[in-house]
């Protein structure tokens, strides 16, 4: 991997690196589109190419499952098999620890998952079998297994599991260094240790020496459902600890202001279900806020979702009334709706990148959450977190500021 | 305000020589001309099915990028469910009709007829009146009468499918009910066609008439007397210069869903090709030649050729071909068929696991032929990188993108995406089949051209020895032995994907949620009653099981 840092923001941790894997170059900060099974969901790899993305996520656990390895292999990796040819990241299949715990007992070898699809023989994935399963997918970036709990989780489990994460780390590392595949495809670690400080201290320590071994580093564990004043502080802490020279990914993290949060605390990579969910069930997202297709009042609104919005959606002059008439009916609107979400992802993540080049990223912020949350109100955390890299959302401006997660939403006017 | 006009140009009629009424009914290739001639297509010629105004499985990209897609035709009655409909409210934006502009169609670039009904919906309806069509819409039935009228003239489609009284109450119908049938349908046609001879709106030229009458030859024929009769008096008077309503109509209609239906009844819809050739025939042999002839819902290309060649039609939809994407199936065959000694299926069943390690194309010809499959998923092709989205102006989209065609997509990922219930299986599969569709008939307008009405025939017994037929209940006529013998180690693949696709979405689809829940539910309501049957039993309660189920309601279980 070749990663160089090209810009700093000056106020805040923000930055602009070029990271060039295998299947060419990415510019961070960046927001990765989920493909779970091989697919982001309804379009085509031309499609995703089109809307200029250039790195997609692939979930090992579930592309283990099925199409397999064995299948995987024969048609040399998964790039080949999805006739995806720009670069991708596969996690390790330690988030389905906690999303399919139904299905899962951990043991220090490894994580012993029953199939959801069968009745047959439990599987056991272990640190190497994780990473023999990323060789086979072929991802340019790959992830460590580590022992995920969930967010939420308290007591001696929490730390256990940072631990174990850092043994599982090694192994992975090993296994790695002894399959000739350093040269395409990148390791990187996962920071554990929940919403405890000192955990994630230990943890950040004992990853950092292991340092000349990975790639890049992903702060694990959190969009759990935890207080976003505790979220925004665990990724602080990690961001300003972790190396300049690696790249830092924030995971699972998709709402706009998260990810502005985030690149502002110095992240460079985020990946997250939501957007592409969310357009499944109608919602558009737009940097006034996301509009919900599925309200009665958009039913005769000839306007397309946004007017300046690039997607081929919106370029084709697609209403909202058109879109409203389609949506939850036919795949098509989910389609529409998930190309439009990507762009807009992508759009978010863009012009961050051009503000923070341009020396204007503190500005970007104010103006991004003025559009986004107008006079509704800010999140309070997000002043928080912003205020602790030296940016005052609410200067000279009168804005009321929102407890909880404060997390925009269109609900119907009737309600 | 001019109004959109339709004419046929007949070019090649092989049945010229045909003895009788033949003559009428042979092969014949042409071309429509829409909107004045401003777009030809050429015929036999095919049009693509939409469902709430998209063509599903379709994005309006993919639609694009979907070459075989020319004519679209859009059943209204979705729109119903607002009043007025939504396209109706579509603002105007220059010369482009408000359902185009609604629908992403550009009238450069598509055809567009609209029909009240969805062609494809052989459903149970309430009767219709004289006053109007009951039409379905996902809020329930709707009464569509004259609105019908204002509809097109709010909308503008190229075409317009006139109302018909098809009876959509369970077959057999009586004389009675086929004779009000007729009356309504030419009443409603008439009404559609009453313009005065000068204002604002002029009289569309752009009518399609359904054939009415059903299952009866008798009827159908009046029908179409009907339609050449000279009108009288005040009729005459409001539908000058018209001297009889064909002379208002531009193309002919017959739907195969009621036409099956008032065959066979809704038990058994297979009738026999023969009746089904008859039937049209006797709609069509006292009408005008030099229109089109349009023929919804076939049940493929083995019925499409029956009607090319024994009544001379012009135009299909793709409907069976969508609905096999619908279900998994890559279809696979062309006219002529392909040189073989081996039967051929019509397309490939993807649910199937011998598929799974399948690392090829859809398609069975070679790469470098030039009958390999266009389709965006059998050759795609990314878009140049200069109309990649750029995000910022550091990012470099096109690196790593070349201009050259993408490999095919394969068998076995296709396998893998219907497996996992993955949407994008449908899209590939819907831009392949349609393009397979528009292949079929280009071969088949190249021989006609050839004209040689035994060298067509030749390759038609060809192509019905070489591909199996999809139907319901197996194949009639000649072929019956071997296929009897065939089906008991495999079913048609048809059939085979269409409950393949039922187990996965059951599986994953859309409600998984809820029948989990009724199913756990079930269970234990099942159990529960189970152990207070045998406590009953045990305690010489008399009643047993079925007197005590009622007891435990299936709630808060």
């Amino acid at each position: 991997m070749e990663f160089k840092v090209i810009a700093k923001c000056p106020i805040t941790r923000a930055r602009v690196s070029r990271m060039v894997l295998a299947h060419g170059a990415t510019m961070l900060p960046t927001f990765m589109p989920v493909a779970t099974q091989a697919a982001i969901k309804g379009l085509s790899p031309e499609q995703v190419e089109s809307l200029g993305v250039t790195l997609i996520l692939n979930n090992t656990y579930h592309l283990n499952l099925r199409p397999g390895i064995e299948i995987l292999k024969e048609a040399n990796g998964a790039h080949s098999f999805e006739g995806w040819k720009h670069n991708m990241l596969t996690d390790s299949g330690g988030f389905q620890l906690v999303s399919l715990s139904k299905f899962t007992t951990i043991t220090e070898e490894g994580a012993l998952f029953l199939n959801p699809f069968s009745t047959g023989e439990p599987t056991m994935l272990t640190p190497e079998e994780s990473i023999s399963i990323q060789h086979a997918i072929g991802a340019d970036i790959i992830m460590q297994l580590d022992d995920v709990v969930p967010s939420l989780q308290q007591g001696p489990r929490v730390g256990e599991a940072m631990e174990r994460s850092i043994r599982w780390l090694d192994r992975c590392i090993q296994y790695h260094e002894s399959s000739g595949k350093k040269d395409t495809q990148n390791l990187f670690a996962i920071v554990q240790g929940g919403l405890d400080p000192d955990l994630r201290n230990r943890c950040l320590d004992g990853m950092l020496e292991r340092k000349d071994r990975v790639a890049g580093y992903a702060i694990g564990g959190l969009s759990g459902g935890e207080e976003k004043d505790i979220f925004w502080k665990i990724i602080k802490q990690c961001a300003d600890k972790l190396p300049e020279d690696r790249p830092r990914y924030a995971m699972g993290i998709g709402f706009a202001e998260d990810l502005l949060v985030c690149v502002a605390l110095g992240v460079d990579m985020a990946d997250c279900v939501f957007p592409t969910r969310t357009a499944r069930f109608g919602v558009a997202l737009t940097h006034t806020g996301p509009v919900n297709l599925k309200l009665a009042k958009h039913a005769k609104d000839f306007s397309p979702i946004d007017k300046e919005c690039p997607c081929p959606t919106c370029k084709s002059g697609a209403s909202r009334a058109f879109l409203n008439h389609i949506v939850t009916h036919e795949t098509t609107a989910a389609h529409a709706l998930t190309v439009h979400n990507i762009v807009f992802q992508a759009q978010v993540m863009g012009r961050a990148r051009d503000a923070i080049i341009s020396g204007v990223f503190p500005d970007y912020l104010r103006s991004f959450f003025a559009g986004y949350f107008g006079n509704r109100g800010y999140p309070e955390w997000c002043v928080n977190a912003l205020r602790s890299v030296g940016v005052d959302l609410l200067e000279n401006v009168d804005v009321p500021v929102l407890p909880g997660s404060g997390a925009k939403w269109e609900y119907s006017d009737a309600a | 305000m001019s109004s959109s006009h339709i004419s046929f140009q007949s070019l090649v009629c092989l049945s010229a020589n045909r003895e009788g009424s033949k003559h009428k009914f042979g092969p014949r290739g042409g071309k429509v001309l829409i909107r004045n001639g401003q777009i030809a297509i050429d015929t036999p010629g095919v049009l693509t099915c939409t469902s709430r105004g998209v063509v599903p499985h379709l994005s309006r990209d993919n639609v694009k990028r979907t070459r075989a897609i020319k004519w679209v035709h859009i059943p209204f009655e979705s729109f119903l469910e607002h009043r007025p409909p939504i396209p109706t409210l579509q603002p105007q934006s220059g010369e482009t009709p408000r359902i185009n502009t609604l629908l992403g169609f550009p009238q450069e670039e598509y055809v567009l007829s609209m029909s009240l009904r969805n062609s494809a919906d052989g459903q149970e309806m309430p009767a219709n009146t004289n006053a109007y069509v009951t039409a379905n819409c996902i809020r329930g039935m709707r009464k569509a009468s004259l609105d019908w009228r204002s509809y097109v003239d709010s909308c503008k489609p190229d075409i317009i499918f006139s109302l018909s009284d098809t009876p959509f109450t369970p077959a057999p119908y009586s004389q009675k009910r086929l004779t009000k049938s007729i009356e309504r349908s030419a009443l409603w046609l008439a009404d559609m066609l009453q313009y005065p001879e000068t204002g604002p709106i002029t009289r569309p030229g752009n009518i399609f008439v359904q054939m009415a009458g059903g299952a009866s030859a008798p009827a159908r024929s009046a029908f179409a007397e009907s339609l050449v009769e000279g009108l009288q008096g005040k009729e005459a008077e409001a539908m000058r210069p018209l001297k009889c309503l064909d002379e208002g109509v531009a193309g002919y209609v017959v739907e195969m869903v009621p036409l099956r239906l008032s065959i066979q009844g809704f038990h058994d819809p297979s009738p026999n090709p023969a009746t089904v050739t008859s039937l049209i025939q006797a709609s069509l042999s006292s009408l005008s030649l030099s229109k089109p002839r349009l023929v919804t819902c076939t049940r493929g290309p083995h019925e499409i050729i029956r009607l090319v060649c024994d009544v001379g039609v012009d135009l299909f939809d793709t409907h069976w071909a969508q609905h096999a994407a619908d279900v998994g199936v890559a279809l696979d065959f062309h006219f002529p068929a392909p040189k073989t000694t081996v039967e051929l299926e019509l397309g490939h069943n993807l649910y199937d696991t011998k598929y799974e390690r399948d690392f090829t194309s859809f398609t069975s010809h070679d790469l470098d032929s030039s009958t390999f499959c266009p389709c965006p998923a059998c050759s795609p092709s990314s878009v140049p990188s200069s109309e990649i989205i750029r995000h910022s102006f550091v990012d470099e989209p096109g690196s790593n993108v070349s201009t050259s065609r993408n490999p095919s997509y394969t068998k076995a990922f296709l396998h893998h995406l219907l497996h996992t219930h993955e949407m994008s299986a449908h899209s590939l599969l819907a831009m392949h089949n349609i393009t397979v569709m528009d292949a079929f008939f280009a071969g088949i307008r190249q021989l006609i051209s050839q004209d040689d009405l035994s060298l067509f025939e030749a390759e038609v017994d060809r192509f019905f020895e070489t591909y199996a037929e999809d139907t319901e209940t197996g194949d009639t006529g000649a072929r019956d032995e071997r296929n009897m013998l065939k089906d008991d180690t495999q079913v048609n693949v048809f059939k085979a994907a269409e409950k393949a696709w039922k187990e996965v979405e059951l599986l994953r689809g859309k409600g998984r949620l809820a029948r989990e829940n009724e199913k756990a539910k079930a269970e234990s309501t099942t159990a529960a009653n189970a152990i207070l049957t045998k406590e009953m039993e045990e305690k010489g309660i008399e009643g047993g099981s079925e007197a005590v189920v009622p007891m435990l309601p299936d709630t808060g279980l």
